[in-house]
């Protein structure tokens, strides 16, 4: 068959761009949204995920990283480590910061103290220089580093201590804030109270149970409470859940209704304007059935092109939104690129379904009048 | 040979007082190769009457027998598949499809009824029509690029692509010139000749008298006047 539904699309190249384009621009809104959505959600968990413990134990009452301040006795870690089932325990110290970079920067930091030698809770994915830093050392993260002009070999001020910058890290933005990694010893007195830590940081023998360890934590040591790193990443994403992610997700609805929308009276519209002709071909004896595969593959044509379009739009987008906002992070999953180039085709599919009803209900016979 | 009878075709609209009987009791009967010119006033009934042969339209009575099928009681959903194999529609304003080609639209009516052979077969069907028709050179034009009397020879090529045992033009030179008009009409007549179909014109022009092989008169719904 003469392909009636790719030639009416294609023809008018400028008409098709514009076509394409406001689906793809759509694509683009729904799926900025969307990678927007996931990677805060992503970025909730990353720092647990990547700590490398098997149980997270923090202050009791204290259920996440994020919004609530746990601080333990450091003395306790011998306690923990007694317990059947953990090899080590790593004390860490975790908090917001101000940062002093030159005489007028002050960005603020999650500066998480370390202790190098247990190996959990460092940087994971170091771009410039030592992941380990090293006395009066610190690896800051790439987008902290950019926007306050930070390379190795910078020096920064936390309090009245002076750090130099050995290494750059990745994947340590969290939101508005960015991850900032010393040694423990360096910040122990700075941050917190002498003697004391924020999180200890449980490394299970091999062949422990997690649970039973978890279990046993807790029964022994009423002021504190163990997570695995499961319940703690799943806590700190849904504080994010919680607190905007709503606000978000409504925005995301809303855009994807929006995007919809659009490719839906896109394609209304293209095959609207076609109605004469998918009449004459009614008149000369095409059943309605040709001309609903023809309309549909006009529409599934056109969501496709847009999608590409839409794919190309968020790819330019991303850079710049990198670019301008480097804090602003964009996650993308194949899972979500799929659901969205399926939503796109089914709207196209629905979209057709008012002007399919509306070219069954055409009079053969009005072909012969006048047009 | 007899290839279409309509027996007292009538088609009314409206009811009562409102009552509008387009075609009254009308009785024709079409040879294969003859060319018939419908003419008459407007509002006579000459186009509805060529609507109800062509099953684009049911009779409100009577009966339209072609290829042992009557249009009037053949269910909706086969009527599409009659009027693709049995007939060939000529139109006044052409209605080419805008982003086919001359060759595609002539392709089209083939490809619709499923011709089972190959697109290439098709191809080179709708070529051979249109470069009988004159239009050798104009095969891959759009019909935008083609002039007012090349687009109906293409949608006479097209009429012509099922082999239709009845063609139904109406009013196929109002959009031409005299020239043109009677060019067209006779590349219509000799086309049908050929392919031993029946055409069917319904006109206003009379200089296309000549080329008709029979002149039905109508008025008010009836014929008046056959010659």
């Amino acid at each position: 068959m003469v392909s009636i539904a790719a030639r009416n699309l294609l023809h008018d190249r400028t008409r098709v761009a514009v076509s394409a384009g406001g689906v793809g621009f759509s694509i683009m809104l729904i799926l900025v949204l969307a990678g927007t959505y996931d990677g805060f959600y992503r970025q909730a968990g990353l720092f647990t995920e990547n700590s490398g413990a098997d149980l997270f134990v923090g202050q009791a009452g204290v259920i996440d990283t994020l919004h609530s301040f746990s601080i333990l006795p450091l003395n306790l870690t011998d306690d923990v480590s007694r317990v059947s089932g953990v090899e080590r325990v790593c004390a860490i110290i975790s908090r917001t910061v101000e940062l002093h970079v030159g005489d007028s920067d002050h960005p603020k930091a999650i500066l998480v103290g370390y202790n190098e030698s247990h190996g959990t809770a460092g940087p994971w994915k170091i771009l410039e220089g030592n992941r380990l830093p090293g006395p009066g050392e610190i690896v800051v993260d790439q987008i902290m580093a950019r926007k306050n002009g930070l390379s190795l070999g910078s020096d920064v001020r936390i309090g009245a201590k002076e750090f130099r910058v050995a290494g750059i890290s990745a994947e340590t933005n969290m939101f508005i804030m960015q991850y900032a990694f010393v040694r423990y010893e360096e910040i122990e007195g700075l941050v917190l109270p002498p003697a004391t830590a924020t999180y200890f940081l449980v490394t299970l023998s091999p062949g422990a149970n997690a649970g039973r360890v978890q279990a046993d934590i807790n029964e022994r040591f009423p002021g504190v409470q163990a997570f695995t790193l499961g319940e703690i990443t799943a806590n700190n994403r849904n504080v994010i859940s919680g607190l905007f992610l709503p606000i978000l997700l409504t925005l995301y609805l809303i855009g994807f209704v929006i995007g919809i929308t659009v490719i839906g009276l896109t394609v209304y519209t293209a095959t609207m304007e076609r109605q004469r002709e998918y009449g004459v071909l009614k008149a000369i004896g095409s059943r309605n059935g040709t001309l609903a595969r023809i309309v549909l593959a006009q529409a599934l044509l056109l969501a496709v092109l847009g999608f590409v379009a839409g794919l190309a739009i968020t790819a330019a987008t991303a850079s710049l939104i990198g670019f301008a906002v480097p804090e602003m992070y964009l996650y993308f999953t194949p899972y979500q690129i799929a659901f969205v180039f399926a939503a796109a085709l089914g709207m196209s599919v629905a979209a057709t379904a008012l002007p399919l009803g509306r070219l069954a209900r055409i009079d053969p016979a009005s072909i012969f009048r006048r047009g | 040979m007899d290839v279409l009878t309509a027996e007292a075709v009538n088609k009314v609209y409206g009811e009562g007082d409102a009552e509008v009987r387009a075609v009254d009791g009308v009785s024709i009967t079409l040879a294969a190769g003859e060319v018939t010119l419908v003419m008459g006033p407007s509002g006579s009934g000459k186009t509805t009457l060529l609507f109800l042969l062509g099953g684009l339209l049911r009779p409100t009575a009577g009966h339209v027998w072609v290829d042992g099928h009557d249009l009037a009681a053949l269910p909706e959903r086969k009527l599409p598949g009659v009027r693709l194999r049995t007939f060939g529609f000529v139109f006044q304003d052409f209605n080419l499809l805008a982003n086919l080609t001359a060759r595609e639209n002539v392709q089209v009516p083939m490809e619709l009824a499923g011709i089972p052979v190959a697109k290439a077969k098709a191809k080179a069907r709708a070529a051979k029509l249109l470069t009988r028709l004159g239009l050798g050179n104009r095969l891959d034009f759009l019909p935008e690029k083609l002039s007012g009397g090349e687009k109906q020879r293409v949608s006479i090529a097209r009429a012509l692509a099922n082999r239709p045992r009845v063609i139904l033009a109406d009013e196929p030179t109002a959009n031409l010139d005299s020239k043109l008009g009677k060019e067209v009409v006779g590349l219509l007549k000799g086309a049908a000749h050929e392919a031993n179909a029946a055409v069917v014109m319904v006109s206003h022009d009379s200089r296309i008298v000549d080329a008709a092989d029979r002149l039905l008169l109508m008025e008010d719904g009836r014929l008046v006047a056959m010659e």
